[in-house]
């Protein structure tokens, strides 16, 4: 059992995290958001740089590992740019958008003039027919609409890496919003002592800890699931299953994040505002909360979700191992 | 014996209140501090309205420009203008907390003075209170107020005051004190806003534009009318402001309208949805019901002179995170369309947005979550 990234993978975040930093961290999406159609050329350079798009995140693990790491550092950022859609780009095309099965066909980063594929959650693919700009909201800054067409096949692995990667992104906004939320309340005084030094305080620090350390283990897991290939099977599931507990992480963290930041965190001046504001898009597109479980309930159907007490599904199964 | 039915004269209020609603406000509005400055033109009028027929200070005494009304109706009126986000704007304050106030510890000239313009609708109010030092920790506020011959010079940073950049007057704390004085050195102070000594910078925030702002008083003028009840005795006037504060926004009842127009905004696509989210509406209309009640208990007790802060607290707790809960439902519900749209016509889904992004500041506003908890248990384990 060997729960840490390759060095590989770790050397990336960091060089994805420095760059990044260095050309203004959350300011980047700060200035983005002024101008989002601007984004591509403010930001795709930089990631250009690191020599990004050479990866081939499903030819081996290094390389998924390394896409992996690469969008925890970006979403440490809460980057304003389809890191994941790119890595998860089908031949031909590049970058894929998760988009929505029922209602309004909106994606996020669609507004991005790229050539677009399209999936769903099931992994059935669509052409991609047309694209709007920006939505120009709160909200939906980073996000835009998407015409597709029938239905031309499936995409599954492709879907289940775009749903990890997307995951692996906001994992990072989460670690940054939890973070950021630990150095303010040690800085923060109020009743003459800092924030920090509050055991209600304590206990909310807690809850946001353990939501986010537990994505962080599950989306290890999923990663290395991805890139076993006798666990076909069970790929979407496990994305899937990985969504769901993102969405709830980012719930159970940002809600904490706010409600510790006081007044502070709904001011655009203060990251953790950017933070919840421009996750949305990821956390409720393709499919929120609801629709999620869902997908995972069907996905996973009575025996494609492996657990120390579930039966594997006979592919993952070796000969002669242990059934139950 | 229980009766849960409304009285006549309750309903007939919510009757005319939705057709003035329907008249006079547009379909798409969604608050007073949007982008579009029409919005804050429609509630200054609809506010005026209101005052002409005597809907706006329900249930201040008539001599005072009110309608002598019950504290069942002047609840439907908070329900009915919360659930249409609010069509008065800002003005919700002055009627909520500000008058009552000015009422209980205004003197006769004070009286005469604020309260006609409030019931008439057309005077807007801010609360400064909070400072950058001075959030939960209210006592710790260091904006000073100096004694000069016939009145006060202000000087000090407030900071959050939500409508300041519209408001006339500001409802002021101020240090009269020693800095160590705490809770035995603060006053109020009545501040007319249109002085060259107060600079109002918006807070751009998740919010939209208008809503919060800091304030600078640099040397501002509050002559000696204009201090509400004797120096150094604002706290015990803090917190009646703030047990009315707590009751004051019917929270629900947008959530309630919200969640009822779900099944006819969606239409056909109502069916599709899956389980788990019919379940987690079906639990939040439930929810909304049983903090509507709540609200109610601590409108009984307030009615009867009986309101323990603690009731106020509980109700407090329960309705803030209502609002958040009903936020995520809806957002579900609407799925992309939660992310905002320019499209109008999209009424439900606009409410839905703004809805969400207001509620993320429920549990923060008007004195946090867990200064509420605090609150409830020290009276329930008996501290202090
Ligand atoms: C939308 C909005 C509108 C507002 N409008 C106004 C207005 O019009 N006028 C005005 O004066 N103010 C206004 N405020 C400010 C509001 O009253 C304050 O935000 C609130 O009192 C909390 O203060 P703070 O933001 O400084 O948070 P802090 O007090 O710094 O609190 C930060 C976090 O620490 C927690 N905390 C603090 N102390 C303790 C403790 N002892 N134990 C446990 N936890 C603790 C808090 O609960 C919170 O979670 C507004 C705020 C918002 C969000």
């Amino acid at each position: 059992m060997k729960n840490q990234l390759s060095d590989e993978a770790v050397a990336l975040g960091e060089a994805v995290d420095d760059t990044l930093a260095a050309a203004g961290g959350v300011d980047l999406t700060r200035r983005a958001e002024a101008d989002p159609a601007a984004r591509a050329a403010l930001i795709g350079p930089l990631l250009e740089e690191l020599g990004l798009w050479e990866i081939e995140p499903l030819a081996d693990q290094v390389q998924l590992e390394a896409a992996a790491a690469a969008c925890r550092a970006a979403g440490r950022h809460v980057l304003a740019y389809p890191i994941a859609e790119r890595f998860a780009a089908p031949e031909g095309s590049e970058g894929l958008l998760l988009v929505p099965s029922t209602g309004r066909r909106v994606a996020p980063h669609a507004d991005l003039g790229l050539s677009w594929s399209a999936v769903e959650l099931t992994g059935l693919q669509r052409p991609v027919l047309s694209t709007g700009g920006s939505l120009h909201t709160k909200l939906g800054s980073f996000a835009g609409e998407v015409q597709v067409g029938e239905a031309c096949g499936t995409l599954e692995r492709e879907t289940a890496l775009l749903i990890t990667l997307q995951m692996w992104w906001l994992l990072g906004v989460l670690e940054r919003a939890g973070a950021d939320t630990l150095t303010y309340v040690k800085e923060r005084e109020q009743f003459g002592r800092t924030l920090a030094k509050f055991q209600s305080v304590q206990f909310t620090l807690t809850d946001l800890t353990v939501a986010a350390q537990s994505l962080a283990e599950l989306a290890k897991y999923t990663l290395w699931s991805l890139a076993q290939d006798d666990h076909e099977p069970v790929w979407l599931t496990d994305a899937l299953s990985l969504r769901l507990s993102g969405l709830e992480a980012a719930d159970a963290v940002m809600r904490r994040a706010h409600q510790l930041h006081g007044a502070m965190g709904f001011a655009d001046e203060t990251n953790v505002s950017w933070y919840s504001r421009i996750s949305q898009p990821v956390r409720r597109l393709p499919a929120g909360l609801s629709q999620t479980e869902a997908a995972v309930v069907e996905s996973m159907g009575t025996d494609r979700f492996t657990n120390l007490f579930t039966p594997l599904p006979s592919a993952v199964r070796p000969e002669g191992a242990l059934a139950h | 014996m229980l009766d849960y039915a409304e009285a006549d004269e309750v309903q007939v209020l919510r009757h005319r209140l939705r057709a003035l609603v329907e008249e006079h406000i547009p379909k798409s509005y969604l608050g007073a501090f949007t982008d579009n400055p029409n919005d804050l033109e429609i509630a200054q009028r609809f506010s005026r309205i209101l005052g002409e027929q005597r809907l706006f200070a329900l249930t201040w005494p008539e001599s005072f420009g009110g309608g002598g009304a019950s504290s069942w109706e002047q609840t439907a009126l908070r329900e009915e203008m919360w659930a249409a986000h609010e069509p008065r704007g800002a003005q919700y304050m002055g009627l909520n907390w500000i008058g009552p106030v000015l009422m209980r510890y205004g003197n006769e000239d004070q009286q005469q003075r604020h309260l006609p313009p409030i019931a008439a609708g057309d005077v807007l109010w801010c609360q400064g209170f909070s400072e950058p030092e001075a959030g939960s920790d209210l006592p710790a506020l260091r904006t000073k107020a100096v004694r000069e011959e016939g009145g006060w010079r202000i000087h000090g940073q407030k900071v959050w005051t939500s409508y300041a950049e519209m408001a006339r007057w500001c409802f002021l704390l101020a240090r009269t004190g020693t800095p160590e004085s705490r809770k035995d050195g603060i006053t109020v102070f009545l501040v007319d806003m249109e002085q060259a000594e107060i600079e109002v910078r918006p807070i751009p925030s998740m919010l939209g534009r208008h809503h919060i702002n800091e304030v600078y008083f640099t040397g501002a003028w509050v002559p000696d009318r204009d201090v509400l009840g004797g120096i150094n005795e604002g706290w015990k006037i803090v917190n009646d402001v703030l047990a009315f504060e707590r009751i004051g926004i019917a929270r629900y009842a947008r959530c309630d309208k919200l969640l009822s127009w779900a099944p006819r905004a969606l239409g056909e696509a109502w069916a599709d949805l899956p389980q788990g989210l019919h379940q987690r509406w079906a639990k939040a209309l439930v929810h909304s019901r049983s903090v509507r009640l709540l609200a109610y208990k601590v409108v009984a007790a307030q009615d009867q002179g009986l309101l323990d802060p603690a009731d106020a607290a509980a109700y407090r707790i329960a309705v803030t995170l209502l609002d958040q809960e009903v936020a995520e439902v809806l957002m579900d519900i609407v799925g992309g369309w939660g992310l905002g749209t320019e499209d109008t016509e999209r009424i439900f889904e606009r409410a839905v947005e703004d809805h969400w992004r207001y509620a993320q500041a429920s549990t923060v506003a008007s004195g946090t979550l867990e200064m509420q908890r605090l609150a409830l248990a020290n009276r329930l384990v008996g501290k202090r």
